[in-house]
C-alpha cells in the first residue's frame, strides 16, 4: 500500500505542469459603472446604437485569440459613456496606462493650446529661430519649421528601431541628439513617421511657454478636463517626451477625445485653437509605411469622416464627429508588432453600431 | 591518463563498481542538467512559457562531522507560449546555496540528515514578443529546510533522496505597472533593480519546493557517477507585482570526485 502511495506521489510530481489560463476575465457585459468622475452614463439604446453590433466588438476584445493584450474598450456617444469593459483586469478602470504613440496626438493638442494662447504665432516659424543653440553646423537643417515637425517632414534620419532607445537613454540634450542625426531628405518634403520630430515640438512648446510640456499640459489641459491622475515621462535632460510615454486612465483619454469632438471647447471655454484643430485633423501628408493620410500627429480616416490617435499595442483614441462618437482602446503597451491586432476591425464594428442621431 | 580514465568511466562506469558507503557525500561534484522549464509570468499574462533548459552545476563539500556543502548552478533556456512559433524568450537562472545538515540517523546502509539551507537565486527573463522594453526577474533569497536520505541499495549503488522547501524568503520582482517605458539597462541600473525593494514572506508569498532523486554508481573510491532527476516548483506573489510561477523538471548526469 505504501509503495502504491509512493508511486502515486512520484507520478504526480513527474506529471506536474503549469496550465494556461485565459488571457482575459470572463465577459460580463459592457455596462459602465458609476465611479467618482464627470462622465454621464448611458446605454446604447438611449444613444441610438445597436447593442447587438456593439456586443460583437466586446466579444472580439474578450476572445482568447484576438486583441490578446487588451486592457480597455470604452465607447462614448453624445458626450456620454455608453459602454466600457476591462478584459485584462477590472482594476484597469482606475489605472493609468502608457498610451505610447497616442502621446503624439496629445503633443499636437498642446501645440493647438499654445497657438490659442498666442505663445506660437505661426506654424511656419523655423525651429532654428526658437532654439538655435541645439542645431549643428548643417545649415540645411535650419529650414525645418514647426509644421514640418508636426507632419513628420523634418528630413532627419531618425529611425524608431534604433534611435528611440537612444533618445530615451541619451545623457546629452535630447533635442540636440535628434538634430544631430543626418539630414536624409530636404525638410518639408518627405513624411517619415518617427519619434524624433515630436521631441522638437515638445522643446518648442517648452521654450515658447517657459514651462515643460508636461507642466503646460497639467495647467492648460489636464486640470481643465479634471484629469488628476497622469504621468508623462521626460528625457534625461528634463524635456517631456513628445512622442510617447504619457500615462492616462482610459476614461480620461475619453475626455480628450470629447474635447476634440467639441472642436477644442470644454465647458463653453475654448481651450484649443479650433482652426489649428481642423488642420491637425485634416490630411496634410501621406504616411510613409501605410500610405494613410496624416495630419498633425493624427491619422485621418476619410472613409469614416473621423481621425485617430494610434499607439503601440494597437491602442487608439478614435473621434468620429458626424456620429458624435469617441472610442478608447488601450492595450498592453510593450507587445511586439506581431502580437497585437490593428484597430480597423474594431473601429468598423463600433462605427456600424451607430445609427443616425 | 586522466582522459583514458574518464573514457573508461563513461563506458564501463556502471559495471566497474567499488563498494560504497553512506559517507560518499564527501566529494565534490559536477552535474550537467537538461530539462523542461515552464514559467508563468503573470505580470505579462496568464499563459505558460515552456521549453528546454540546460545548465551546469558544481557542488563543493566542506569537511564536517555532518554534511556541509556549497552549490552553484547556472541554467539557461529558450521558452515560448502556444501563440509563438519560435522560442524568442530567453531565461537565465543563477543559484548559489549553502547547506548544513545534521546527521539524524547514520548507519552504514542508511543515513538521514536534516538541516537548514540558504540560497540566493536570480531568475531573469526577457520576453521580446510580449514586452520589447523591459526585463523581468524573480530573484529570491531563501531559508529552506532540507531533508536528505541516503540508502545503500547494493554493494556499489546508492540511492539519494532530497526534499527541501522554503521556510522564509526575501524576494524581488518588477512592478506590474511600470511607470517607465524602457528599463535602465546599464549595468548599474540592472544591479539596482535586482537588489532593491525586497519583500519578505513565507509560504503564502514565496514558496519553493524541490525534490532531487539520484542514483550513484561508485567505480573508484575517489570517483563516482550518478544519474539524477529533480523537480522544482517556485511561486512568488508580491504586493506590487502579480505572481511568478516556475515549474522545472530536469534530469542530470553527475560526476563525483575528490
Amino acid at each position: 500500500m505504501k509503495k502504491v502511495n509512493l508511486f502515486i506521489v512520484m507520478l504526480s510530481v513527474l506529471s506536474s505542469c503549469l496550465k494556461d489560463e485565459p488571457f482575459k476575465a470572463d465577459y460580463s457585459g459592457f455596462e459602465p459603472v458609476k465611479i467618482n468622475d464627470d462622465w454621464e452614463l448611458s446605454t446604447p439604446e438611449n444613444e441610438n446604437m445597436d447593442r447587438a453590433i456593439l456586443e460583437q466588438a466586446y466579444n472580439l476584445v474578450y476572445s482568447d485569440d484576438r486583441y490578446l493584450m487588451a486592457r480597455s474598450l470604452l465607447v462614448f456617444r453624445n458626450n456620454k459613456l455608453v459602454a466600457e469593459a476591462y478584459p485584462g483586469n477590472a482594476d484597469d478602470i482606475d489605472a493609468i496606462h502608457n498610451i505610447q504613440s497616442c502621446t503624439k496626438s496629445i503633443t499636437s493638442i498642446m501645440t493647438g493650446i499654445a497657438v490659442h494662447e498666442g505663445k506660437i504665432d505661426s506654424l511656419t516659424e523655423k525651429l532654428y529661430t526658437i532654439f538655435p543653440e541645439y542645431f549643428d553646423a548643417d545649415i540645411n537643417k535650419r529650414t525645418i519649421s514647426i509644421e514640418d515637425a508636426l507632419t513628420m517632414r523634418t528630413g532627419l534620419g531618425f529611425d524608431n528601431g534604433e534611435n528611440t532607445q537612444e533618445l530615451y537613454k541619451t545623457n546629452s540634450n535630447s533635442v540636440e541628439y535628434v538634430l544631430s542625426l543626418e539630414r536624409v531628405y530636404p525638410s518639408g518634403m518627405v513624411m517619415k513617421y518617427k519619434d524624433g520630430d515630436p521631441q522638437l515640438i515638445s522643446k518648442a512648446i517648452e521654450i515658447k511657454t517657459g514651462k515643460l510640456m508636461s507642466e503646460y499640459a497639467d495647467e492648460n489641459l489636464f486640470s481643465v478636463l479634471g484629469i488628476n491622475d497622469w504621468k508623462w515621462e521626460s528625457a534625461k535632460d528634463g524635456t517631456t517626451f513628445g512622442a510617447f510615454s504619457l500615462f492616462l486612465k482610459p476614461r480620461d483619454l475619453g475626455k480628450i477625445g470629447q474635447l476634440l469632438l467639441q472642436n477644442g471647447k470644454w465647458d463653453n471655454q475654448q481651450i484649443v485653437d479650433s482652426t489649428y484643430l481642423s488642420h491637425a485633423t485634416s490630411a496634410k501628408v501621406t504616411g510613409d509605411y501605410n500610405e494613410a493620410p496624416y495630419g498633425y500627429y493624427f491619422w485621418i480616416l476619410p472613409a469614416f469622416e473621423g481621425y485617430i490617435a494610434l499607439g503601440h499595442g494597437g491602442q487608439f483614441l478614435l473621434v468620429v464627429a458626424p456620429k458624435k462618437l469617441v472610442v478608447v482602446y488601450t492595450a498592453w503597451p510593450y507587445t511586439s508588432g506581431d502580437f497585437f491586432d490593428l484597430p480597423a476591425e474594431l473601429i468598423s464594428i463600433i462605427i456600424n453600431s451607430c445609427n443616425q442621431n | 591518463m586522466k582522459r583514458s580514465l574518464f573514457i573508461l568511466f563513461f563506458l564501463f562506469g556502471a559495471g566497474a563498481f567499488a563498494q560504497v558507503s553512506t559517507d560518499s557525500f564527501n566529494r565534490n561534484s559536477l552535474q550537467l542538467i537538461f530539462g523542461i522549464n515552464q514559467l508563468k509570468e503573470k505580470n505579462l499574462h496568464l499563459k505558460v512559457h515552456s521549453g528546454l533548459i540546460t545548465g551546469i552545476s558544481y557542488q563543493h563539500y566542506l569537511k564536517s562531522r555532518n554534511i556541509s556543502d556549497f552549490d552553484i548552478t547556472l541554467k539557461w533556456s529558450r521558452v515560448k507560449t502556444a501563440y509563438e512559433d519560435l522560442s524568442a524568450t530567453a531565461t537565465a537562472h543563477l543559484t548559489g546555496s549553502y547547506r548544513y545538515l545534521f546527521k539524524i540517523y547514520s548507519k552504514p546502509d542508511l543515513l538521514y540528515a536534516l538541516g537548514p539551507e540558504t540560497s540566493i537565486q536570480y531568475n531573469v527573463c526577457f520576453y521580446p514578443n510580449w514586452d520589447e522594453s523591459h526585463l523581468y526577474w524573480a530573484n529570491h533569497i531563501d531559508l529552506c529546510a532540507d531533508n536528505l536520505l541516503y540508502y545503500r541499495v547494493s554493494e556499489s549503488g546508492m540511492l539519494l533522496f532530497d526534499l527541501k522547501f522554503s521556510v522564509f524568503s526575501a524576494f524581488n520582482r518588477p512592478e506590474y505597472d511600470r511607470m517607465y517605458k524602457i528599463d535602465n539597462t546599464s549595468f548599474g541600473g540592472i544591479i539596482n533593480n535586482f537588489h532593491s525593494d525586497y519583500e519578505f514572506g513565507s509560504i503564502g508569498k514565496a514558496c519553493q519546493v524541490a525534490i532531487h532523486i539520484e542514483y550513484q554508481f561508485l567505480m573508484h573510491p575517489k570517483l563516482a557517477q550518478a544519474v539524477c532527476y529533480s523537480y522544482r516548483y517556485l511561486n512568488l506573489n508580491g504586493k506590487e507585482s502579480l505572481p511568478f510561477q516556475n515549474n522545472l523538471h530536469q534530469v542530470g548526469f553527475k560526476i563525483y570526485f575528490k
